[in-house]
Formats: C-alpha cells, sequence, structure tokens
C-alpha cells in the first residue's frame, strides 16, 4: 500500500482514540487523579527502594501531596464549610508529607506546609510536625517563625515568643523575630500583633503560597478595622438621631471632610457615591434596621475561625 | 601507546551507533519540567528543576554505561573484528583500556551536555545564580560513579554474555547504592561472621552513595573540596581494581 494510506490509518486511529478514551473516561466516572492508598506508608523505605534518588522521589511525593490537597479542596468546594480543613477529611495528607520529609528532611516547604494544614486539622499534631522539621533543619528560621505562630494562634503566648526568640538567635534570621518576641509576650493575641506577625510573613514569604495566605489575612484583618470604624461612626449616629442612617454613603457623607480623608488615607476604598467597599473592592453589608455592618456575602475576603 | 587511538574509535563508534540522541530526551524533560512543574509544585520548581536534571543525568548514564559497557567487548568478538585488532601490534591492555576510555568519553560528552542543560533551565528560570555553578561538583561526581560502573561492566563483558553481564552489573549498582545498609546491617547483626562478612562486602564492593550528592545540591549546598578529592581517588582506585581484573581476564582469554 502507498505511504499516504498508512499515514492516514495512523493519523485517522490515533484521533479515534481521544473520543474513545473520553467516552471511557466519562463512563468510568471522575477519574480520581491521585488515590486513595499508600502502597508504601514507610518514607525509610522507601528511600531504601529509591537507589540513591531519594530527592527526585521527595519531589513526586511532593507533587503527589500538592496534587492530593488541591484535589479534596475541588471535591469539597461548595459543599461542606470550605474554610474548615476538618471537613476535607485530609486522611492522607500527613502520610505524604511524613513520606515526603522521610525522603529528604531538608524539605523546608513540606515542613511548613504541614504545619500549616495539620495544624487546623489537629494543633498538637501540626505542632510535633514542625517540631521534627527543627529538628532535621535547626538552622531554617523560617521553621521557628511557623511554630511560634502556631502557638500564638492557639493562645500559647509564652512558648511562641520563645520560638521566635530562638529562631531570632539565628544566623541570618531577622531582626524583627527578636521584635516579635517581645511583642508577643507583651500584647498575646490582639490584633495589631496579629497584622505586625502577618506583615513579616508576607514581606519575607519566599513563595507565592505564603505571600498570598499572609495576603488574605491581612485584608481580612484591614476589613475587621475598617467594620470596627464604622461601627463607631454608626453608633454616634444612633446616639444623636436615635435610628440608623439609611445607607451608608448617607453615613461616610454626614463626617467631616478630615475624617473621610483620614480614612482614606488608612485604606479604606469608596465608590463614586461614597459606599465603603472591603479591601477587596466589594461594598460592605449594611442592615439599616439593626445598624448592623458586614461583608458582603459576594465579597472574596477570606472569614477565617481565627487569625 | 595505541589506547588513545582505540579510545576515540570507540567514541566514533558510539556516536555512529546515536548513543547521544539520549541528549534530546534529556532536553525534553527539563523543559517539559520547568514548563510544567511551575503550576504545580508551589515554589519549589528550582529543586525539582536540579533533581530531576541530575537524577536523568545518572539515570541515563548508568544506562549508557551497562548497556554499551557490556558490549565492548563482546562486540569485537561477536564480529570476529578482534582477530585482526589483536594481529596488530596492540597489547590486550591497551585494548582494554582504549575501549574503556573511549566510553568514558562519550559519557563525559554526555553529562557535560547535561549539565549545560540543566544550568540553562535553572539560568531562564532564576536569572544569573550560584546553584548554577553549584551543580557542576554534583555532575561531576556522578560523571566519576558513571566510570565506576562503565569498569564493572566491562570486567563482567570480558568473561561473559551480555545479557548476563548487564544482569551483574546492574545487580552491582543496586548494591553499590544500597551499600549504607550492608553497613548498617553489618554495624546491628549479633553474629560476628555474618558481621565480618556483612562488612567485608561493604569494603569490598563500590560505595556509589559516595558519588550521590543530588539531594544536597537541590538545597543549595556543595559537597565540600575534601569530599570531592576522596571520592575523585576512590574512584580511581576502584577502577583501577576493576581495570586490573578484566586486563587479567582478558589476557588469558584464548581466541584460536
Amino acid at each position: 500500500m502507498r505511504t499516504w494510506l498508512w499515514t492516514s490509518l495512523l493519523l485517522a486511529s490515533l484521533g479515534l482514540s481521544f473520543p474513545l478514551q473520553r467516552w471511557m473516561d466519562a463512563q468510568r466516572g471522575q477519574a480520581a487523579v491521585v488515590e486513595d492508598s499508600l502502597y508504601v506508608s514507610s518514607g525509610k523505605t522507601l528511600r531504601r527502594m529509591s537507589l540513591g534518588f531519594d530527592a527526585l522521589l521527595a519531589d513526586v511525593y511532593w507533587l503527589r501531596t500538592i496534587q492530593y490537597f488541591g484535589g479534596r479542596m475541588q471535591l469539597v468546594r461548595g459543599r461542606v464549610n470550605f474554610l474548615n480543613v476538618k471537613d476535607w477529611h485530609l486522611d492522607l495528607l500527613e502520610p505524604l508529607l511524613t513520606i515526603t520529609t522521610e525522603l529528604d528532611p531538608n524539605y523546608v516547604q513540606a515542613w511548613r506546609f504541614g504545619g500549616t494544614f495539620l495544624t487546623d486539622l489537629d494543633p498538637e499534631r501540626g505542632i510535633a510536625f514542625v517540631r521534627r522539621g527543627i529538628e532535621n533543619n535547626p538552622d531554617e528560621w523560617r521553621l521557628y517563625q511557623d511554630l511560634a505562630y502556631i502557638y500564638w494562634k492557639h493562645g500559647r503566648y509564652q512558648e511562641a515568643s520563645e520560638t521566635y526568640g530562638r529562631g531570632g538567635a539565628i544566623r541570618g534570621a531577622p531582626a524583627w523575630m527578636k521584635t516579635l518576641q517581645a511583642v508577643v509576650l507583651l500584647k498575646g493575641g490582639d490584633r495589631e500583633t496579629a497584622r505586625e506577625i502577618f506583615r513579616r510573613m508576607y514581606a519575607e514569604g519566599d513563595d507565592d503560597y505564603t505571600k498570598k495566605l499572609s495576603l488574605a489575612r491581612l485584608r481580612s484583618l484591614q476589613a475587621e478595622d475598617e467594620m470596627a470604624l464604622l461601627g463607631r461612626l454608626l453608633s454616634a449616629w444612633r446616639e444623636r438621631s436615635g435610628s440608623c442612617p439609611q445607607s451608608l454613603p448617607a453615613l461616610i457623607k454626614s463626617t467631616s471632610p478630615q475624617l473621610r480623608n483620614q480614612m482614606a488615607q488608612g485604606g479604606m476604598q469608596f465608590d463614586d457615591n461614597y459606599l465603603p467597599l472591603d479591601p477587596e473592592g466589594f461594598p460592605y453589608a449594611y442592615n439599616p434596621s439593626t445598624c448592623a455592618i458586614a461583608l458582603a456575602d459576594k465579597s472574596t475576603i477570606v472569614r477565617w475561625n481565627s487569625y | 601507546m595505541k589506547v588513545v587511538p582505540i579510545a576515540l574509535n570507540t567514541f566514533r563508534e558510539s556516536v555512529r551507533d546515536r548513543v547521544l540522541y539520549n541528549l534530546i530526551l534529556f532536553v525534553l524533560l527539563l523543559v517539559g519540567a520547568s514548563l510544567l512543574l511551575g503550576e504545580l509544585s508551589m515554589s519549589q520548581e528550582t529543586k525539582i528543576i536540579v533533581d530531576m536534571g541530575l537524577s536523568a543525568m545518572s539515570i541515563f548514564g548508568v544506562l549508557i554505561s551497562i548497556f554499551i559497557g557490556i558490549g565492548l567487548v563482546y562486540k569485537e568478538i561477536d564480529k570476529r573484528t578482534i582477530y585482526s585488532l589483536l594481529a596488530k601490534p596492540i597489547h590486550r591492555h591497551e585494548f582494554i583500556l582504549g575501549k574503556y576510555f573511549g566510553l568514558c568519553f562519550t559519557l563525559f560528552v554526555n553529562t557535560a551536555v547535561m549539565a549545560v542543560a540543566v544550568a540553562l533551565a535553572l539560568l531562564i528560570k532564576n536569572g544569573p545564580s550560584a546553584l548554577q555553578w553549584k551543580i557542576l561538583p554534583a555532575a561531576y561526581l556522578i560523571f566519576l560513579e558513571l566510570m565506576v560502573v562503565t569498569a564493572v561492566a566491562l570486567l563482567f563483558s570480558s568473561f561473559s554474555s551480555p545479557a548476563l553481564s548487564a544482569l551483574l552489573a546492574f545487580f552491582l549498582f543496586v548494591i553499590g547504592r544500597f551499600s549504607a545498609d550492608l553497613k548498617l546491617f553489618a554495624d546491628t547483626v549479633g553474629s560476628g561472621a555474618v558481621k565480618m562478612f556483612c562488612q567485608a562486602l561493604y569494603y569490598a564492593l563500590p560505595n556509589l552513595a559516595n558519588f550521590n550528592y543530588i539531594r544536597e545540591t537541590a538545597h543549595g549546598q556543595v559537597a565540600s573540596g575534601r569530599m570531592i578529592g576522596a571520592a575523585t581517588v576512590y574512584a580511581a582506585l576502584y577502577i583501577t581494581v576493576l581495570l586490573s581484573a578484566t586486563v587479567v581476564i582478558f589476557q588469558r582469554r584464548n581466541f584460536k
């Protein structure tokens, strides 16, 4: 047969295989990207089996961890409380991270990821995980920063302060670690301390993820500050007139130009009609019958259970 | 000294056999990793490029060492070209050394091109950085490892069939990578005889973990000059042992 016939046959078969595969995928349902099982659950065993390619295998398990986490996120979106990581059923997260870090104990990003999300699942396990990370990487000040943050988040200010201090003593650690050691001990869990912690995490974050997370928390704090300020203005109006303003623009327009200027300088945004917007650009929700102010339902500001 | 012409001829032969085509696959792998992993790895693409680049350098190199190494002598015997070669004023040890260094030169070119490719991938990803230079000691150590594996393959091919040689060379590579466990086993086992046997194996078999600095390099660390020097001497000693054994066996072979 001629060459063109064979070529056509090849292309046609290749072309047909595409819809066929799609049909088979549809028949079998959503093909799971990551299996919900670990054939080998020990990183130490895997390390022996890797023939010295343990670093590459650690990367494979790191990618698998990210895929697993991302896959779970997609799965629960809209079905359960998206912000409560406990509802995600992340049963394999700890084993996957443990394998990754046993294959490569210097995989700082994996230790930090575990510190963030294992803590949301079980604070003690999260703390134990980051402590193991510090044992393996005693010169990595960022792990001390993460551990101190976990302590602080759970109101353990004394331990948070000590951890900031130990991290701050490491060569190359930024000076603000020492500053936070004192601030956390003196002020505990107030919003200003939280802002300082997240500002530092944002500034020092060496990856997009940390930066995004810190920025989201900073914006959340900014929104809380703005709602507190608007709440005070609403209370003052109510005391003056005995009722609530009809709208937020009416409230803002009643304030002095100096105060409006101060609010703008503090980062508060308004639309053209003086409607106050949250840091993500969504108008605040306002109830004129109760004077209550809140984030709009469609606002993308993250509602944290805690800092 | 007829070693150089034989070595150059062996290099030309491997080029003719398209051995260096694996470089295309390597470059595709690196480009793919650089493009795709940025989205997947959460800021770990630099580490993954180094891990993948150096691991692929090692894997491809070991495959070339074993599968080309076992054929170096066997092909000449099988095609009966060994008769015309040895009829010339060439000593058998010159033939073995020429074949060995020829394949080592192929592996050197292969490793060097791969190292440059990894450095370029890092340059494109992050701009100029120290890491581009830090991969060079790791690549050098991988090359030393490949030289040892090539000597192992050549030794087996001097007295065995290609299939068996490949199997034995691969086993020795695996054991070489497991040597740390062999020592651990020797340290923990109770029986004195078993302990001595394991220790003897640990020191007799090539410890290929001496040449593996991939993980450290990916974290921006470099093997110390002393370790690199010690690994170089270790490789030289081990290669001398293996090549000497190969020459002894090859000199005793009867080609009549």
